[in-house]
């Protein structure tokens, strides 16, 4: 029997870590959200929900580390999303788009999954082309995050092809100032839910 | 000794720098060139601005002045099209600057006489300016290019054998260079007719071999040249759309022209970076100008070019030209295609960013930038994606310290334009915030639009003082929790406002 050198190396966990440059199945995410999640990670070609009030806080925070690692993330219709709080938490700010919507939004989304790695929309604009859009984001390994802020979106394209994993933002708290924030900052109590199950649920505490 | 005169006529074209600005005469505008007028439209002519005139000057004869620097390329793609409406009548026109000439000999023997020449120049001269009504046109004939040309420019006809003392009757001023026309009048030669008398020694000695070139050109001894085109050269991609035609028949019958172009322009180590696509249709024209930092090649410009025709062409409004011009090149060397999967990530980006770009508008694509300010709003901006990818990185102020900035946590919404809201108390008294920060009552609701939220809790208020030495901006800062989360509110002008959202 032949080895081959590579073969012989131990997989640590460091040499499946993903990297832009290497094609991987999950994308990275900040560590108490990762650990929240079963898989690790946000993976691609998958449909994340975020939602309730400190959906939008919560996305930043989770994919910060993404962002950092050198992940192209694009922002579909969220032209009111703070530019300072994407460059507080980290993000690279050189590796994120935002496509303001008009009245295609899909369509837009449509195009930005076959390029971008992480595609983040307002559950509000889902349609009929929902299933074509999962279809496609699946096809070009791209990751969807959907934000639904008022938990009130019953939308029957999602009810019928849900999102494999929610995260249920069921409190947004507030912290006591510190030096280094003198007003304070939110507080997040996350629920995640795989396939309609509850599998975690933590607070994390946001910078 | 003489050489056999030709019989030329020149086309003397004005009005074309204004026509490759695209400016109307009933524009107020005018074109610059090193800071002199070149051309001004009809409105700007009655304002008093006049060719020659600096730029100063217009601008206070005509306030109102529009002025617009000169595109020497745009100007020779547009007589090269201009050219062509010639063609009909010969095929030996050719440019010479801002003129079109062509020996009268072969269109003599065609037509039948020197007058149906210039009948039917004339009558494509006529349809040239009810076109393009910023355009001049005037007709010469003479024995040379040289006094065509000038004829041309005055609108004359000069009978043959009649070319030499047509120049000799011209002031030395008007005709010759400077250097020339300065040192004949100091010896008192007014005309041209005593240059024309003067021997070829003296003006060889005396003028050295400037004087001498200008003695024979006015002694019909010698001529100008005019080179003629290359014929390869390619200055427009065009195609007539035909009934039934789709825009991926038209895309392929552009291509194989429009590859020739970009690869004949990158034999001489140039790359195309900026083309500009128009679209002829029954009604009008649409225009699109491109810019590839790169440098583009034919099959992305066909792509942007099918891009623009979707977003732009009314399905009702039928097709009737096709046209790609080629507006600036670059020595730049284009990228070399790669098997890098980051690379190729980029690039498939790159295209995806340029299509939406193309389809929704150039200011829908947004990326994030950093700047120096005090507020949300001011401190990070979306601005237009620069057509690179990665984005260039923004840097965040300078490092200034802009006092009255948030620290700390910042809203993850930030309106561009503040939500005017109600602070209420529970009996629906308005919140109002006196003295140095007391706020009273306390506020119970927070009412924005049709839509009133309970406050459960609030923190606050900071008053901020920006500016005391100039524009004093005074305003009260509160964060107030709803159900809808935490929002980050601003009291200014006694209303207040909802700058940004824990969301």
């Amino acid at each position: 029997m032949y080895y081959y050198g590579s073969m012989a190396l131990p997989l640590t966990s460091s040499s499946l870590d993903a990297t832009p440059h290497q094609p991987s199945t999950k994308l990275p995410l900040k560590a108490e959200y990762a650990a929240l999640l079963s898989q690790g990670g946000l993976s691609v070609g998958t449909v994340t929900k975020v939602s309730g009030p400190g959906s939008y806080t919560a996305m930043i925070e989770m994919l910060s580390v993404t962002s950092q690692a050198g992940y192209n993330i694009a922002f579909a219709g969220l032209h009111d999303l703070g530019v300072v709080s994407l460059a507080r938490a980290g993000w690279d700010l050189s590796r994120v788009i935002l496509v303001d919507d008009g009245s295609e939004t899909m369509q837009i989304i449509a195009l930005l999954v076959a390029a971008f790695d992480v595609v983040v929309f307002d559950a509000t604009v889902v349609d009929r082309s929902w299933h074509r859009l999962v279809a496609r984001a699946r096809e070009h390994k791209s990751a969807l995050v959907i934000l639904d802020r008022q938990r009130t979106i019953e939308n029957h394209q999602l009810r019928r092809s849900p999102p494999g994993v929610t995260l249920v933002v069921e409190e947004l708290g507030w912290s006591v100032s510190t030096p280094e924030s003198p007003l304070g900052s939110p507080t997040l109590r996350i629920v995640v839910q795989e396939h309609g199950l509850a599998v975690g649920v933590a607070t994390v505490a946001t910078r | 000794m003489l050489t056999v005169p030709r019989r030329m006529l020149a086309l003397n074209l004005t009005g074309l720098s204004a026509l490759a600005l695209a400016i109307t005469p009933s524009d107020c505008a005018a074109v610059l060139d090193r800071g002199r007028v070149v051309e001004a439209a009809q409105a700007a002519k009655l304002h008093g601005v006049v060719t020659g005139m600096r730029s100063s000057e217009a601008m206070a004869r005509c306030p109102m002045l529009e002025m617009r620097e000169r595109d020497v390329h745009r100007e020779q793609q547009w007589l090269a099209r201009l050219l062509r409406m010639f063609d009909a009548i010969s095929p030996h026109f050719r440019r010479y600057q801002h003129s079109l000439v062509a020996p009268l000999g072969s269109m003599i023997r065609y037509f039948g006489s020197e007058a149906r020449v210039f009948e039917a120049v004339e009558s494509v001269g006529a349809s040239l300016v009810q076109t393009y009504p910023q355009m001049g046109v005037t007709l010469g004939a003479a024995d040379s290019v040289f006094v065509a040309l000038l004829a041309g420019r005055l609108g004359l006809r000069i009978a043959p054998g009649d070319s030499v003392a047509f120049v000799g009757e011209r002031g030395v001023a008007e005709l010759l260079p400077m250097s020339v026309a300065t040192l004949l009048r100091e010896v008192g030669m007014e005309r041209v007719a005593d240059f024309q008398q003067l021997d070829a020694a003296i003006v060889a000695a005396r003028f050295g071999g400037t004087g001498l070139c200008w003695h024979r050109l006015c002694r019909l001894e010698a001529d100008l040249a005019v080179v003629d085109d290359d014929s390869s050269e390619i200055v427009m991609c065009t195609t007539a759309v035909f009934d039934g035609d789709t825009i991926e028949r038209i895309s392929f019958r552009l291509m194989q022209p429009l590859d020739a172009l970009v690869q004949t322009a990158g034999q001489s180590g140039l790359v195309l970076v900026k083309a500009n696509m128009v679209l002829v249709t029954k009604t009008g024209e649409l225009t699109k100008v491109v810019e590839v930092l790169d440098g583009a090649s034919a099959t992305e410009l066909i792509a942007r070019l099918r891009w623009f025709e979707q977003a732009t062409r009314p399905r009702r409004d039928p097709l009737v030209e096709v046209r790609i011009e080629p507006l600036g090149w670059s020595p730049l060397r284009r990228r070399q295609l790669t098997l890098d999967r980051q690379e190729l990530k980029e690039s498939a980006i790159l295209a995806t960013l340029t299509r939406l770009a193309t389809l929704y508008g150039d200011d829908r694509v947004r990326i994030p930038v950093l700047q120096g300010g005090r507020s949300l709003v001011e401190q990070g901006v979306w601005v237009p994606w620069s057509g690179r990818w990665p984005s260039p990185s923004s840097s965040d102020g300078g490092g200034a310290p802009w006092p009255g900035r948030l620290r700390g946590a910042v809203p993850s919404l930030v309106y561009q334009h503040p939500h005017e809201i109600g602070l209420f108390d529970t009996a629906g008294t308005p919140v109002g915030v006196y003295g140095d920060g007391v706020l009273l009552p306390q506020p119970a609701v927070l009412v924005l639009g049709r839509e009133r939220l309970v406050i459960s809790a609030f923190y606050g208020p900071w008053v901020v003082v920006e500016r005391w030495w100039e524009r004093r901006r005074r305003y009260v800062r509160l964060m107030v929790v709803t159900p809808k989360g935490v929002s980050l509110v601003i009291r200014e002008a006694q209303r207040w406002w909802l700058e940004g959202e824990f969301a």
